[in-house]
Parts: C-alpha cells; sequence; structure tokens
C-alpha cells in the first residue's frame, strides 16, 4: 500500500508544488492503487510557532502517507519522517502536484511533461 | 537555486554589520535579511522603506483569571521555571520567566490559567536600492529570537523566489546560542567577521566549532587585522588549519568609523586599501558558491548612488 | 552589592570594563560572567579554578515505546514540538526542549523517563592578587555547549553557583552581561543593584545603547553609562545621556594604544591614568547604588 502525498499551494492536483514542507498549505495525496486523489489541509502545522516541519509530519503519518514531495525540507523534520518511515523527494518544486506524482511514478501523462 | 549568505561573529562588535551592508552593495540585486533581532542595526546604514509590518507571536503566555484561582497552588509545583510563586498567600506570576509551555494551564483543576500568544515584536519587508530587505524588532526581553530568525529567513526565501535573486545576504547575531544556530543551520555559506583580539580568537573557535557541527562552509574575514599581528597570525593559523579562505584583512582605521557616522558603506573607504580588501572579500566569497560569472555580471549592473 | 555591567551592542568594551572594575574593587567580590555564548571573563582574570560542573537540562527519553497507545497527549501538550507522535510511539527531539516537564506528567503509561541534555559546563574559582589586581577576587561563569541553543537556563545555573559562594563568604557582585536585549540579556541583569551600560558613540552604538535602555533600565535600578572609544564618532551618546538623565561614569578614549593593549588582554588598571579612571567609577557605582543596598 503506498500513498504519495505532495505539499501544495492548493486544492486540487493542479496546484503548484508548495516549495516548502512544514509551512505548506496543505498536501495532495494521491492512492496509486486506487488512482484516488485527496487533499490534506496543513492549516493547523502552518500555524505552528515553531515545529511547522514537525506537526506536518505527525499529520502525514496520521494519514498513513508513505512517501512525501517537496522542494525542501528541513533537517528536523527529515528526522521525523525517517522515524516515522515515510520516504522523502526533495526537489519537486516548479510544477504542479499532478505533473510532481506523475514524474514520481514515471508515468506519462498529458501536456507537458517535466523532461 | 538562491544562496544564503550569513554573516556572524562570535564576539559581538567585530564590524558584521558594516560587512553586511557593503556585501549587500555589491551584491546588486540580493534579498537582505537582519537576523539579528536583539539588536538589528542594519537598517541604520541601508534605510530601508518599509512596505509591510506583520506582528510576531513568539510562543505563548499564561494568563491568570484571578477570580477562579482557589489558590492550590498546583501552578506553582508544576512550572519549572519559578514563574509562579505564592507570596503572602497570593499567586504572583512573573512574565518575564514564563517559557510558554503551558503546563500550568494543563493541570490546573479550576481552568483558571489559559495560554495565550505571546506578541513579542514584529518583523517587516522593506525596500532597499539593493533590493528587498526583511528585517525585526523584538520587544525588549522577549525570547524565541530563534523563532523569529526563522521565520525571516523563509520569507526571505519566499521574497528571493518570486523576485528571482541569486542571493540571501544576511547579518547574523552575535554569539552561538539559538538565533545563532537558526541564523547558520542550513545556509550556504558563513562569513565569520572577526578581530585579533584576546577575546575575538577564543570566540572565532566558538563559532567555528559551531558552523563545523552543522556542516556549513566558512570564510573568515579578519578586521582590525594590524592590531595584533601576533593574533593575527594565530587566526590565519587557525583558517590555514581548518581550510577556510581568509576573505579579507582589513586594518585598524578611524576612517571607517568616520564612513560609519556618515552613513556610507565600507566599500566606499578608499583609505588604507579598505574598499578593496572588501570588494575582494564578496569576489571570495561568490566564487566559493562557484558564481563567478554571476557575480561579473551584476557588478556591471550595479546601482549607483 | 552586585553590579552589572551591560549593553545593547557586543563588542563595545563590557569585559573589558568588568575585568578592570573586578581587579580593582575593594574588599571581597565574586566576578561572574554570564555571557556564557562568548564567555571571555576568564580570559583576563586568569584563575585557578576550584570546580568545574556539567550542566544539564532535564529532557524526556522514551523508556518503553512499546506501552505507548498512541494517545497523542505528550505531542498535544508539549509547547515546543520537542515529542511528537508518531502512531503509537513518541520521538522526541530533545534539543527543542525547553525541559518544562510536563509530557512525562500527561503520560499516563510509563513511556517516558527523565534524561538529561548538556547545557554546557560552568566554573569557578579565585584570580588571585596577580599583577596588582587587588586580592579576595573570586569568579563564576559557564560555558555554553557548541550545538546548544539555550543560554538561559545556563545562565541562571551559573547565578545559582554565584550566590552560592556568596553564601559561603559574602561579598560584592559584578556581572558581565550578554549583549542585547532579549532573555539572557535580561535574565543576566535581574535583581541587581546598579546597572552600568557600556556604549560606543557610532551610529549603531547610539540605536543599541537606547534598546539597552528601554529593555535593561527598568527606571528602578540605577543606571549609568560608560562612553568607551570616546572621540570615534560623533557626540550623539553624550546628548542621548542628557536627554535621559543618565548620568556618565566615565569616558574611555579612542586611541589605537588602549586599542592595542586591550586587544592583548592588558587590562586598564595597567594603564596609568585610566586606572584612576576606574577607580572614580568604581567610587560612582558605590555611591549609585547606595540608596538601594542601604534599603
Amino acid at each position: 500500500m503506498s500513498l504519495i502525498a505532495v505539499s501544495a499551494q492548493g486544492d486540487t492536483p493542479e496546484a503548484s508544488v508548495d516549495p516548502r514542507f512544514g509551512r505548506a498549505k496543505g498536501f495532495g495525496l494521491y492512492d496509486p492503487s486506487a488512482q484516488y486523489w485527496s487533499y490534506l489541509s496543513n492549516d493547523a502545522a502552518q500555524a505552528q510557532a515553531q515545529g511547522a516541519g514537525l506537526a506536518a509530519v505527525e499529520l502525514l503519518a496520521r494519514a498513513k502517507v508513505t512517501v512525501v514531495l517537496s522542494g525542501s525540507i528541513g533537517p528536523k523534520a527529515a528526522v521525523a519522517l525517517r522515524a516515522a518511515g515515510i520516504a522523502s523527494v526533495e526537489g519537486a518544486d516548479g510544477q504542479t502536484v499532478r505533473q510532481a506524482v506523475a514524474a514520481h511514478l514515471e508515468m506519462p501523462q498529458r501536456g507537458d511533461a517535466k523532461s | 537555486m538562491t544562496a544564503e549568505i550569513t554573516v556572524v561573529s562570535g564576539k559581538g562588535g567585530t564590524g558584521k554589520t558594516s560587512v553586511t551592508a557593503a556585501f549587500a552593495k555589491l551584491a546588486g540585486r540580493t534579498v537582505i535579511c537582519d537576523l539579528d533581532v536583539d539588536a538589528a542595526d542594519l537598517h541604520i546604514l541601508l534605510q530601508p522603506e518599509i512596505l509591510e509590518t506583520t506582528a510576531f507571536e513568539g510562543g505563548k503566555i499564561a494568563i491568570f483569571e484571578q477570580n477562579m484561582c482557589k489558590g492550590c497552588v498546583l501552578c506553582e509545583r508544576y512550572c519549572r521555571f519559578g514563574a509562579i510563586a505564592k507570596i503572602d498567600g497570593v499567586i504572583k506570576f512573573d512574565p518575564l520567566r514564563c517559557e510558554g509551555c503551558g503546563v500550568c494551564a494543563q493541570f490546573c483543576p479550576f481552568g483558571a490559567i489559559v495560554m495565550r500568544p505571546r506578541r513579542a515584536g514584529q518583523w517587516f519587508r522593506s525596500r532597499t536600492p539593493f533590493g528587498t530587505m526583511l528585517h525585526a524588532e523584538l520587544y525588549p526581553g522577549e525570547e524565541n529570537s530563534g523563532l523569529l530568525v526563522t521565520q525571516l529567513r523563509e520569507e526571505a526565501r519566499d521574497a528571493a523566489r518570486e523576485e528571482g535573486c541569486d542571493y540571501i545576504l544576511s547579518d547574523g547575531p552575535p554569539g552561538i546560542g539559538c538565533p545563532v544556530i537558526s541564523a547558520v543551520s542550513g545556509t550556504g555559506f558563513v562569513v565569520i567577521v572577526t578581530e585579533p583580539t584576546v577575546s575575538g580568537v577564543h570566540d572565532l573557535r566558538r563559532i567555528a566549532d559551531l558552523c563545523n557541527h552543522f556542516s556549513r562552509p566558512v570564510g573568515v574575514l579578519l578586521n582590525k587585522a594590524d592590531l595584533n599581528l601576533a593574533l593575527a597570525d594565530e587566526v590565519g593559523a587557525l583558517c590555514a588549519e581548518r581550510g577556510y579562505p581568509v576573505l579579507a584583512r582589513i586594518p585598524y582605521e578611524p576612517a571607517v568609523v568616520r564612513a560609519l557616522v556618515e552613513g556610507r558603506t565600507l566599500d566606499s573607504v578608499t583609505e588604507n586599501g579598505i574598499a578593496d580588501g572588501i570588494k575582494h572579500a564578496w569576489q571570495t566569497v561568490i566564487s566559493s558558491l562557484g558564481r563567478k560569472e554571476k557575480c561579473q555580471q551584476h557588478a556591471n549592473n550595479m546601482p549607483t548612488t | 552589592m552586585i553590579v552589572a555591567i551591560a549593553s545593547g551592542k557586543g563588542g563595545t568594551g563590557k569585559t573589558t570594563i568588568a575585568t578592570a572594575l573586578a581587579r580593582i574593587w575593594d574588599g571581597p567580590r565574586v566576578a561572574v560572567d554570564m555571557d556564557v555564548e562568548a564567555p571571555n571573563l576568564h580570559l583576563f582574570l586568569a584563575p585557578s579554578y576550584d570546580g568545574r560542573k556539567r550542566a544539564v537540562l532535564d529532557v524526556p527519553v522514551v523508556l518503553h515505546p512499546e506501552a505507548c497507545s498512541g494517545c497523542g497527549a505528550c505531542s498535544r501538550l508539549c509547547a515546543f514540538k520537542a515529542i511528537i507522535a508518531l502512531g503509537d510511539y513518541p520521538v522526541v527531539f530533545p534539543e527543542m526542549c525547553h525541559g518544562c516537564g510536563g509530557c512525562l506528567e500527561v503520560c499516563r503509561r510509563g513511556v517516558l523517563g527523565a534524561g538529561k541534555r548538556e547545557l554546557g559546563e560552568i566554573f569557578w574559582g579565585r584570580a588571585g592578587a596577580a599583577d596588582g589586581a587587588s586580592p579576595d577576587l573570586r569568579i563564576a561563569g559557564g560555558q555554553l555547549r557548541i550545538g546548544e541553543a539555550m543560554s538561559v537556563p545556563l545562565i541562571r545555573q551559573v547565578r545559582t553557583k554565584a550566590n552560592e559562594m556568596l553564601a559561603e563568604h559574602p561579598g560584592d557582585v559584578i556581572i558581565d552581561a550578554p549583549p542585547g536585549t532579549s532573555c539572557p540579556a535580561l535574565s543576566a541583569v535581574r535583581e541587581v543593584d546598579v546597572l552600568l551600560l557600556v556604549a560606543e558613540p557610532t551610529p549603531f552604538g547610539l540605536h543599541d545603547l537606547g534598546l539597552a535602555v528601554r529593555a535593561l533600565a527598568s527606571g528602578r535600578v540605577p543606571t549609568g553609562v560608560v562612553v568607551n572609544r570616546a572621540g570615534l564618532g560623533d557626540d550623539c551618546i553624550r546628548a542621548f545621556c542628557h536627554k535621559h538623565d543618565l548620568p556618565i561614569l566615565a569616558e574611555i578614549p579612542f586611541r589605537r594604544d588602549i586599542a592595542e593593549a586591550c586587544a592583548q588582554g592588558i587590562p586598564l588598571d595597567h594603564m596609568g591614568e585610566l586606572r584612576t579612571m576606574m577607580e572614580t567609577l568604581a567610587r560612582s557605582l558605590r555611591e549609585l547604588a547606595e540608596p538601594r543596598v542601604a534599603a
């Protein structure tokens, strides 16, 4: 069972990838086996005075996410992700959530696939 | 990718801010950040025009509802920071000692304590001739300066992304504690400004150890370099041993202070080769980051003031 | 009496002045270095140490992860995100912990136990009467561990140590405070009888003196100013002090020979007229503090 989370600036798969992890607006979730998209708001972590990255990890762990794609992930959040058994990929910004997932799955996609 | 350059010094008063201001001018288009939120001075030299002011909430603080308090002093027992004490039968709360942990509120059986956000300062997004500047004012005696530093850096990264800037140039705080750790962790290059004094050398070792602890690349700028040649040699040896480039040796020169009083940056101080020294230092920082060409390009487009 | 030497801006000469005052001060006294991030006082007072001690903060450790029910109470309580709940076990980030102890109190299943994080060390000793310093000078100080973020708990432990030394053998206290205006500086100048602010006459120096006066000089504590590197910039500090009714207790001139001597670590009281100036400064501080000390 895999579940992919992508830090996102909006609640659709066409939203841009949020380059920030902890303070991302939310996470686009994609379940490859069910081919199902959903969205997880990160408001609670964003509002954290500190440790936003860690709060985001808690959120993803509760949602049983297995892989997270983002722009850059802070060192503490990276440690927490490892502890939670969630794989992480950085440098996924500069594209839409759908494109990021597609690139990750190396799946052919419509439109301008990232070369 | 934007490169973050952070100017620090273990010991205060070695000339960080003057160096940062000169670098800001030499960098051309950059995002400038004053991370010395405790005693921010960079605005004095760069005269930013404030575009946006945002409140900074640094954690929480306990608020007592005196009429609900039954005087059980459970809170006093739980508070490990000595912020709560029963004196002459009255609960006294010392806000300066409150860390905002919320343990008192959690365990108060009468709900007499609530945790409220603590307004600890404000930060500004401003415009300078050299680029967007992010700076802040921490209210006196407030803590969480590290958190404010982290927020400023996040804002700076957003600004650099929006504006397509190659560099974020930050004036860091003195010391090696919380705000310094927040300022240097994950930064692309650390410039340590030091001086050949007994304290300067001692504190250089500590800040260098800190940079090492966080695996940050370092360059050293020796200010007042001719004040004590033996100690200047000691700084040189330390740099050689650790593989730090010595970015410049700036002599002890009263003209530097005159420039400061007149609001001019170091790159305009032609006495004693100071302007050339600081330009050389900036070039070395840039080439350490592997961006020599871009710098040339920027140098040609430098705003003239 | 307790005198604290502070400044908004770093590098104004706090330690230089604290050193000189400590050396010439009459009677038993303890010089306390509270600038634990960049402690320098011991470099100039060259003490022989009577002791050193590791300073620690109580933080949680995960003792029995198997007992965790995943209730998340610890994570919800922690205001610093130093402990997070990942499904069915907690993860502790000890370096973010402030040591409030709340997680240990809320966990009902004994998952967490008490651990320690090293803050640094505290040290104490005596400076003796070497090269002309007046006798009966003791020193206490602390040194923050590299990588440790929190200096305030260490500053508190230095203060506790100094209080123990005073309980053993009473005397005056000369505090070398950390620079700035936030919590470390404030915790160093708490409960003092007189505050001495060191400033330099530059635009930065003036700005930071303003901050220090706002943050540290509460109005209740008598406060004086030393202008260091006088003549270096302009007259701004004098004008400021006049306006805020702050006495200027000494002005150390801006001279290359003084800068060179200080760089080398030669104390001010070794330099002819500066010794007299420091003696006058010490007397002025006693006079300023007198109403408070007597009360």
